[in-house]
């Protein structure tokens, strides 16, 4: 089981590497946030010493959006950064059922939030159902904490929309 | 905004204008501005006492500007707009920044004009965000899981599109919310909470919120519906309110449940575009599904206030209809893979054998029961159930299921909470006579609906009186009754909730007798199930009781019953109920109760009833007609 749930990781990982990186690029240059780590949200989960931390950074940073804290500030949590990260952090149950349908109205606003067009929102969908099932494949996936899940589909999100055409952030 | 002459200001006897370039004005003038029903509204007045003196429901100290603001208006008037006329020191600072809505209200009025150089940092970023929004109204049906949430809720809802719903692409998530809500301190119980709410202690505010976050309490969590309501107002009336909200956000106001409360602190502020009052003058109480009828009946240049609603169902509801929509042969093979709430088997061969458009609206369906399940019970295995539900879903192609939701009836358009009858009676004891029913708030099992709570009682304050018989007698008191019989007809897997009652009420010891009045205070728990148009429970719990006719003071108590909807205007509730004090016969009784209400029209129904009491005593019978208001 062990082998299993580190393979699966890696292989995650590699996921996100392929999809490149998935931290938004603000108005500050090309730091990147993770807004639970970064910027308040999910009370100290994600802070540097914390067991959470590590595993979280195993499985989900691995590289892509590891950012030390000097680099990070307040101010690099921008209102849009926040406003997603919020979102995605208060509603991943419904948005992580939506996502599996293919559609809901959570879905939509998590699209708007990063500013996919209609015409982008079919591949940004296919890309968050991609990442989405291999994260609830994993059988530890119910023991993974709230905020982690919900980083992870930020991360997602974040990375579909940057390469999608059509999406503000890419 | 109206440019206004000086001349143009001299014919239409506007006053300020004037007061600036002519101090001489009278400061009659500027009295009477000051009586103005749109600033009373600024200003939050209200009447208080006898003689009635009008006092501000704002207790936050800088919200006035002159020390007798909060009791005098002309004060207030004349402090803010020598406040207005001063030049800015600090951003943020200025009167303009704290009372956009004032300055916007004073300019329009008389064409007033005020420092162009003014920075207001934090309103400039609030009306950068909802320069465009469109206002309406949010009503929250009622929850019986909280005594302050058993009427509903209000919401101001502010959309920063500013489009009618046909033309939103997409939902209303990332709208904005207006909640004005009581600071409950954590460590205060439900004792100390009820006492405060209702005799006061607690302060109150406007605090703002994304939608989806009171979408996620409401529809996901307590399953609750939600009905917007867009409000037509002219342009101007929509950047005043819009200023004004901004003014009294965070302002601290008294809460009390009974007559301060989100209704009331909503219709008062709508006070300042809407001129016909949404609150229900003269009594004591306000409720939001009353705001929402009020604004219903109010026209603006000849059209309705309110749009039509747009319907918020709950997730309980929105499961129940996926379910309804699947097959025989997919319901069959729903409740095979997961046939009780610790077993889930999705290997099965029906299952296996689907086919794929089959599978997934058969998994869509049980992945939205499953978040139901996981709001609203502590069954550690769902999550379980639920990873492998999405994992599964995902496993599939997207694809367009359809399903239609149930026809909810709007509160706007359901029966009104207060009811007047007038029953012919017949008791074969003491003969004919005639019976007055009144019940002020709110609906019983016969009149309930989806539109408040369906397969529930919530009343309070109902009085029967009899005449016919010698002297006029009250025949029955409810001073509070609330049933909730929790029926889910949905069949998958559920962690089955008690059916619960609890009531105190005046109510004679049996029908023979005419003046038998025994206090009683009734607690029931119990199991309901419910199928079709049939819903059937059993309660067991006990009754405190005054003994002026019985004998033991607790006693214990079971009750039966059945609900039938034989139509969608026509329902049935028998009930049988007996209890025992253990003092022989004098301590127990037994009463049985037929129902049945015929809906005449939104306002009216007739009603027949049957009771009895012990066999050999005497029974009733009543045919009634009932108008609601």
């Amino acid at each position: 089981m062990i082998q299993k749930n580190t393979l699966t990781g890696i292989l995650l990982s590699a996921c996100l590497l392929i999809f490149g990186s998935p931290a938004i690029a603000d108005s500050h240059g090309d730091q990147k946030i993770n807004p639970w780590r970064h910027c308040g949200i999910g009370a100290g989960l994600f802070d540097d010493n914390g067991t959470a931390a590590a595993i979280s950074n195993i499985i989900w940073d691995s590289g892509t959006t590891a950012v030390t804290s000097a680099t990070a500030s307040p101010e690099t949590c921008s209102s849009k950064i926040l406003e997603t990260a919020r979102f995605i952090d208060e509603a991943y149950d419904v948005l992580a059922i939506e996502t599996a349908m293919g559609e809901g109205k959570h879905l939509a606003a998590a699209m708007d939030l990063v500013g996919c067009q209609s015409a982008a929102q079919q591949e940004v969908t296919a890309k968050l159902r991609h990442d989405l099932h291999g994260l609830t494949t994993r059988a530890d996936y119910t023991t993974l904490e709230r905020a982690e899940k919900a980083y992870s589909y930020y991360a997602s999100l974040l990375s579909a929309a940057s390469s999608a055409e059509g999406c503000l952030s890419s | 905004m109206q440019a206004v002459s000086l001349s143009s200001c001299i014919r239409q006897g506007v006053v300020l204008f004037l007061l600036f370039v002519c101090p001489a004005v009278s400061a009659a003038d500027l009295h009477e501005l000051s009586q103005h029903r749109a600033w009373k509204a600024l200003l939050h007045y209200e009447y208080e006492g006898f003689p009635e003196t009008a006092v501000s429901a704002v207790k936050d100290p800088t919200f006035f500007l002159s020390e007798s603001g909060p009791v005098d208006p002309e004060a207030e008037l004349r402090a803010t707009i020598a406040a207005l006329q001063q030049r800015p020191v600090k951003p943020g600072d200025h009167a303009l920044c704290r009372f956009p809505a004032r300055a916007y209200w004073i300019t329009r009025m008389t064409g007033a004009a005020w420092h162009d150089n003014v920075d207001c940092p934090e309103w400039a970023h609030w009306w950068d965000k909802h320069s465009n929004s469109s206002i309406g109204l949010v009503y929250v049906s009622g929850y019986l899981g909280n005594p302050a949430s058993y009427f509903g809720h209000l919401l101001i809802h502010l959309d920063p599109s500013g489009k009618p719903s046909s033309q939103r692409d997409v939902g209303r998530l990332l709208d904005t919310s207006l909640n004005f809500g009581a600071d409950i301190p954590e460590e205060d119980g439900l004792v100390k909470y009820i006492t405060k709410g209702l005799i006061g202690g607690y302060q109150a505010m406007f605090s703002e919120a994304p939608f989806y976050r009171n979408s996620a309490v409401y529809s996901e969590t307590e399953m609750r519906n939600l009905w917007y309501y867009r409000m037509r107002l002219a342009d101007w009336e929509r950047i005043l309110l819009l200023n004004h909200l901004w003014e009294i956000m965070r302002r601290e106001y008294d809460y009390f449940f009974i007559g301060q409360n989100c209704a009331t602190r909503i219709a008062r502020t709508l006070d300042l575009v809407v001129e016909q009052p949404l609150n229900s003058p003269g009594l004591p109480f306000e409720s939001p599904e009353g705001v929402i009828r009020a604004a219903t009946a109010v026209s603006k240049n000849g059209l309705p206030l309110l749009e039509d609603p747009e319907y918020i169902p709950s997730r309980q509801l929105v499961t129940r209809a996926r379910f309804e929509a699947l097959s025989e042969i997919q319901k069959n093979v729903a409740l095979a893979v997961w046939p009780s709430i610790d077993q889930f088997q999705l290997e099965t061969d029906p299952y296996q054998s689907l086919s794929t458009t089959d599978k997934i609206a058969l998994i869509e369906t049980l992945l939205s029961h499953a978040a139901f399940l996981k709001q609203t019970t502590k069954h550690e295995g769902i999550a379980e159930i639920e990873r492998r539900l999405l994992a599964e879903r995902l496993g599939l192609p997207t694809a367009d299921t359809k399903f239609d939701l149930e026809p909810a009836v709007p509160v706007s358009e359901a029966t009104p909470p207060g009811r007047f009858e007038l029953s012919a009676l017949h008791n074969s004891e003491h003969g004919s006579g005639l019976r007055l029913v009144l019940r002020p708030l709110h609906y019983d099992l016969l009149d309930s609906s989806t539109a408040r709570q369906p397969a529930a009682a919530l009343e309070v304050g109902r009085i029967e009186v009899d005449v016919g018989f010698g002297e006029p007698e009250i025949s029955r008191v409810v001073f509070a009754r609330v049933t909730n019989l929790q029926i889910e007809k949905n069949p998958l897997p559920l962690m089955r909730k008690y059916a619960w009652h609890v009531s105190l009420e005046a109510e004679r010891r049996d029908l023979d007798c005419l003046d038998c009045l025994d206090l009683r205070w009734e607690f029931l728990a119990g199991k309901s199930i419910g199928k079709n148009r049939y819903t059937a429970y059993a309660m067991g719990g006990g009754v405190l009781r005054t003994q002026q006719h019985y004998d033991g003071g607790l006693a214990l108590l079971v009750e039966a019953g059945a609900i039938v909807n034989w139509t969608s205007s026509q329902r049935m509730v028998a009930t049988i109920q007996h209890e025992d004090a253990s003092e022989g016969v004098d301590g127990r009784s037994t009463r049985v109760r037929v129902g049945h209400r015929i809906r005449l029209s939104r306002t009216a129904d007739a009603r027949i009833g049957i009771e009895g009491t012990d066999p050999g005593e005497a029974t009733e019978i009543s045919i009634g007609l009932s108008v609601y208001f």
